[in-house]
């Protein structure tokens, strides 16, 4: 039995105004899936994902989504202001958009999942970035979503916060069975976690979607970023260079 | 004669201002909160328009215009110039408030050119225009005593849902809500509030009222219901202090109420000031 899709995008051309600056997009959501949306900054990637969301009209073409599909959204935090004295709470359960105590009931179970219980009460302009992120993920959960689409989550987090995350969202699209969309700028981000991955220039009319291991080779990167970029593949991992990379002296393999 | 004595002579206009005090600093903590503070400002002055239009309308069309009161005119007007700025996307070339600034002064240059046709009613339309804090009639101070508390009982009961459109419109629409009419809902109150409360007070007190109290309030408070509670409280403590304070030394009532609002937002600048301070030297637990 084929995966149900959940999301389809057919012929869509995007754009601002009238001007679409990427035509003719096809774009089809299964359900478990772990897409990757990647390209460089101004790429045309929220844009995509403000169609993919339904708040924005493609200019051309149609968006199908499953009959009550319930869609998690994550925004970047720069969006949110900080005027704000909401409390973690408030944040995470905005009281709207479904009964009450089903509501209530799916932030906390959330909250205890993400570990930010002990933050209820904290207005939520005061926590860390990475602590901000958390508090949008449970937002999101808490809906019980069957997609959750992440516009650049890790965007200002260190290291160990980006890894912890990605941890995360793998876990809950591996045993939980939740398909994930998450949008970077970074393709090192989701090389190892993403099943799929959209890369996105809109400056180069670019927009293909292949499976991970298809899509990875320094050709198509080079292509999309306009850039140098080479894959090298170690002990099962994949590395991506910026530029060419120089060997190692000792081992011979890329630094 | 005392002030209490003479309570015959203000009660009306106390409680009218109260009651507008109240419900222009609750819905003035989401002007503050959205960024578009001036925007209970351009919508004083685009009542005003509505209500020279209608005179205008009514000397030079005669009769056609005939049922369409002042008063309604200049509430259709207001609440569709709420809708109109509430509405109206930002662009990169000119930001929310700017539009706002723009309807501002161009409502307030139409209502000096058309008050100038019409030279005749100026008096009757100062009156309407700049309903004065002193003196309020029994049946205005009804009127907006019910509208105010009808307007309070929206909003308590649709608080959580302008919340979540205000701060976050995006996830709102994302996750299903009808952001569109909560946002809807939200700007025809606050143009219905302004216009009844511009009718009733004048738009210096309305324009002080919607903001100055919400100001004071954010910095107080770290708890989203206590801002707006407290913000209400401000003001419509304020509105009575302050008529005191204008009925003993014989001061204009609008401009005083609007004085001790900066009085008060000064004192609170200083408290948060201060708080802050203690809180940086106050020894790690």
């Amino acid at each position: 039995m084929s995966t149900p899709s959940q999301l389809k995008l057919h012929d869509v051309s995007i754009g601002y105004g009238n001007t679409a600056f990427l035509a003719s997009l096809n774009l089809e959501l299964y359900q478990g899936d772990f897409l990757g949306i990647v390209g460089p900054n101004g790429a045309g990637k929220s844009t995509l994902l403000r169609v993919m969301l339904r708040i924005q009209k493609p200019l051309a073409g149609s968006v199908w989504t499953a009959p009550s599909l319930k869609i998690g959204y994550v925004p970047q935090r720069s969006e949110l202001d900080p005027i704000f004295p909401l409390s973690t709470l408030e944040v995470v359960n905005p009281g709207v958009g479904g009964k009450k105590s089903k509501l209530k009931t799916g932030a906390l179970s959330a909250m205890e999942k993400l570990g930010i219980t002990h933050l209820a009460s904290v207005p939520f302009r005061e926590l860390s970035g990475g602590q901000q992120q958390r508090v949008l993920m449970a937002r999101a959960l808490a809906i019980e979503p069957d997609v959750l689409i992440l516009d650049e989550p890790t965007a200002g987090m260190d290291l160990p916060s980006e890894r912890s995350l990605v941890d995360f969202l793998s876990d809950l699209n591996k045993n939980g069975g939740l398909t994930v969309v998450f949008v970077a700028h970074q393709i090192a981000l989701v090389t190892g976690t993403a099943s799929r991955i959209a890369l996105i220039n809109k400056e180069r009319g670019i927009f293909m979607v292949e499976s991970a291991r298809d899509l990875l080779c320094d050709e198509k990167l080079s292509e999309i970023y306009n850039f140098p970029i080479t894959i090298d593949r170690c002990d099962g991992q994949i590395c991506v260079h910026a530029g060419t990379p120089q060997p190692d002296s000792k081992t011979g393999r890329a630094r | 004669m005392s002030f209490l004595e003479s309570s015959f002579l203000w009660l009306d206009a106390v409680l009218a201002t109260i009651a507008v005090a109240t419900v222009c600093a609750w819905v003035g903590v989401y002007t503050i909160l959205r960024r578009v503070v001036f925007l209970p400002a351009a919508l004083s002055h685009i009542s005003g328009l509505g209500v020279v239009s209608a005179f205008f309308i009514y000397l030079h069309l005669g009769t056609v215009l005939g049922p369409l009161t002042p008063q309604l005119t200049s509430t259709f007007f207001t609440l569709a110039g709420a809708m109109l700025l509430g509405w109206f996307p930002p662009s990169k070339r000119f930001s929310k408030e700017g539009i706002i600034g723009i309807a501002y002064i161009l409502a307030s240059a139409l209502v000096i050119v058309l008050g100038d046709r019409i030279p005749e009613e100026s008096h009757h339309i100062q009156d309407i225009l700049f309903g004065n804090a002193v003196v309020v009639e029994r049946s205005q101070m009804i009127s907006i005593v019910i509208t105010s508390a009808a307007v309070l009982i929206l909003h308590f009961v649709m608080f959580r849902a302008f919340l979540f459109t205000s701060f976050d419109g995006t996830t709102a629409k994302a996750h299903g809500v009808p952001v569109r009419i909560i946002d809807s809902v939200l700007f025809l109150s606050m143009g219905l509030v302004i216009s009844e409360a511009t009718k009733t007070i004048g738009a210096m007190p309305v324009f002080a009222f919607a903001v100055l109290p919400g100001a004071s309030a954010m910095l107080l408070f770290r708890k989203t219901l206590h801002v707006f509670v407290g913000a209400s409280l401000i003001a419509s403590g304020t509105a009575f202090v302050g008529y005191y304070i204008s009925f003993i030394w014989s001061l204009p009532t609008g401009a005083s109420m609007v004085v001790l609002l900066g009085v008060l937002l000064g004192a609170c600048l200083g408290l948060s000031y201060l708080a802050k301070k203690l809180v940086k030297q106050a020894p790690p637990l």
